[in-house]
């Protein structure tokens, strides 16, 4: 369970970082004066809000933050099973007895 | 034997937690006892970063026009290290992002024990996020891409949602959060600790309701047992603990800044690392904006033949968190051939002594921008409401910030110093002993606040 868990949360960490990453690069160019930037050439212009891939960014971060609020909450039902069946478990000893 | 033991022949370590408790105060008792607090303060705070993370994302791409830039990197940023001097961690308390957990926990919390490997680890993983996050702010210009700044929030978010949705109370908080490890360092010289009358606690009966929690408030969020505690570092002050104590054991009292260092019992080197490693990034953030970091550049290149400005800023970047670790390092060599403990001991032991000059240089950093460039905040926020206004950005002018920078530095100096002065009394017997123990220290502090104040004297860039 726990290996389970750790792979989907460093599976999805690393989709968004990737997601992210990509969107970070493709706005660079927004350094200011006096940040160091890639080609030390630091324009700090404004561009125009197409530029910013937010659909997409925002859709990577809906995406993953759904399949870990789906994950977590499997995961919930079935611990809630498990305590049930032992629960039951416990009070069919506890009649037999 | 020139050391004497922790528990041992200590004369003041007992007086820690003695002082003015606040909860005698029946107003200031019924605030904390009051199941508004400290949600009164979480939610205008979650509204306000949900409208600077909106701005971020979506505002205007331009860091001088954009409010969410303003409120985040000049209002914020600058008064967060001040609050932990006053109040300890108490953001933490009031965090959008604790709040968020909390939030997720409740709606999908599969409530997982905290793993062992972060429990063992989480400090040294803070370390290098803090590192990192520092390093791709400079080349990556977050602080100055609202852009960057936006996406550095939705990563924190994300990471607070699979922490929220799977593991137990704020883990997030208490074991990852770059901002937690900083408040963790500079809550310790705040002026307000929350502590447990162990008299009280010896005859409890409540089965740790502080820790467990109870139908008044839930548990601790940062798994701390009030009985056991002799840190600020991981106590928020929500006032669930004296929500669910019965026996009304704990206490609120008003102490010295920077006392709690004088009594560290069990020094951790990765506190100390932590302490050095803010000092250099400090020192660095204040390089890279200086007038002169262009210049530097030109000589990297001309003597490297390196044009890639992102290499030589990691080059340097190494070299200013490196610095000041090793200079700690040299002065615990030093001083561990004049006391009985080895060098790693000194060196978790005096790193907490350098807490009050990083506070200070980090304060008196962020105040250039907080005084210079405060009217933006103005500026920027009016314009949500469509107004135009524009202007000069200081809130006072170039010198009366120069002067309180150095005030700043001065009592940071004398905080470093004086608890210096404090943990070789503390530890050791002999005056000669403390004496040279204290030398290298003393000479180190002094280099930092001397490296600071040369800093200060230069022209700095603006954020806005």
């Amino acid at each position: 369970m726990k290996r389970k868990i750790t792979v989907s949360v460093a599976v999805l960490g690393i989709l968004l970082a990737l997601g992210l990453g990509f969107s970070v690069s493709a706005n660079k160019s927004e350094m200011a004066p006096n940040m160091p930037g890639m080609d030390h050439s630091t324009p700090n212009e404004n561009h125009a809000e197409g530029d910013r891939p937010l659909a997409a960014t925002l859709g990577v971060f809906g995406l993953a933050s759904s399949i870990v609020f789906s994950s977590a909450f499997f995961l919930k039902r079935k611990d809630i099973k498990i305590k049930e069946l032992k629960q039951r478990g416990r009070n069919e000893r506890a009649t037999t007895l | 034997m020139n050391t004497i033991q922790d528990a041992g022949g200590v004369t003041d370590e007992s007086n820690e937690s003695k002082g003015l408790d606040l909860l005698k105060f029946p107003a200031v008792k019924a605030v904390m006892k009051s199941k508004y607090f400290p949600k009164v303060f979480q939610i205008p705070v979650a509204a306000v970063f949900g409208l600077i993370g909106y701005e971020l994302l979506a505002g205007p791409s331009s860091a001088h026009e954009n409010p969410g830039t303003a409120l985040m990197w000049v209002l914020w940023w600058p008064l967060i290290p001040i609050l932990f001097l006053f109040v300890g961690r108490f953001w933490c308390a009031i965090c959008p992002f604790a709040t968020l957990s909390d939030f997720v926990q409740k709606l999908v919390g599969v409530n997982r024990p905290v793993p062992a490997f972060l429990k063992k680890y989480g400090i040294w993983i803070i370390d290098a996020s803090f590192i990192a996050i520092t390093w791709a702010d400079h080349v990556f210009g977050i602080v100055s891409s609202p852009w960057g700044s936006g996406i550095l929030l939705l990563l924190i978010t994300f990471a607070v949602i699979v922490s929220g949705a799977f593991f137990q109370r704020r883990t997030f908080c208490r074991y990852l959060c770059f901002l937690g490890g900083l408040s963790g360092n500079y809550a310790r010289t705040g002026m307000i600790a929350l502590r447990a009358n162990t008299d009280i606690c010896q005859t409890c009966e409540a089965k740790a309701a502080c820790f467990n929690g109870t139908e008044k408030a839930p548990a601790c969020p940062l798994f701390m047992f009030p009985r056991t505690m002799d840190s600020n570092a991981n106590c928020t002050l929500c006032a669930n603990c004296i929500k669910n104590c019965p026996n009304d054991a704990i206490t609120l009292t008003l102490r010295p800044p920077t006392k709690e260092l004088w009594f560290i019992k069990t020094p951790k080197i990765e506190e100390s690392f932590l302490a050095m490693a803010i000092m250099g990034i400090v020192l660095i953030q204040n390089v890279t904006m200086l007038e002169i970091w262009e210049q530097i550049l030109t000589t990297v290149e001309k003597f490297t033949g390196i044009t890639n400005t992102a290499i030589i800023f990691t080059v340097v970047f190494a070299l200013g968190v490196t610095l000041p670790v090793s200079f700690l390092t040299l002065s615990a060599k030093i001083a561990a051939t004049k006391n009985d403990e080895n060098w790693i001991k000194n060196f978790a032991r005096f790193g907490y002594a350098l807490i009050p000059l990083d506070i200070a240089g980090h304060v008196a950093h962020n105040l250039f921008h907080l005084l210079a460039e405060g009217k933006s905040i103005y500026y920027s926020v009016a314009s949500i409401f469509g107004s135009n206004a524009i202007g000069p950005t200081a809130l006072v002018g170039n010198d009366t910030i120069r002067i309180l920078q150095f005030i700043i530095l001065a009592l940071g100096l004398w905080g470093s110093l004086y608890t210096v002065r404090r943990i070789t009394i503390r530890r050791y017997r002999a005056p000669n002993i403390r004496r040279a123990t204290s030398r290298p220290y003393v000479v180190l502090i002094g280099s930092l606040t001397a490296l600071n104040v040369g800093l200060f004297l230069l022209p700095m860039a603006h954020r806005m």
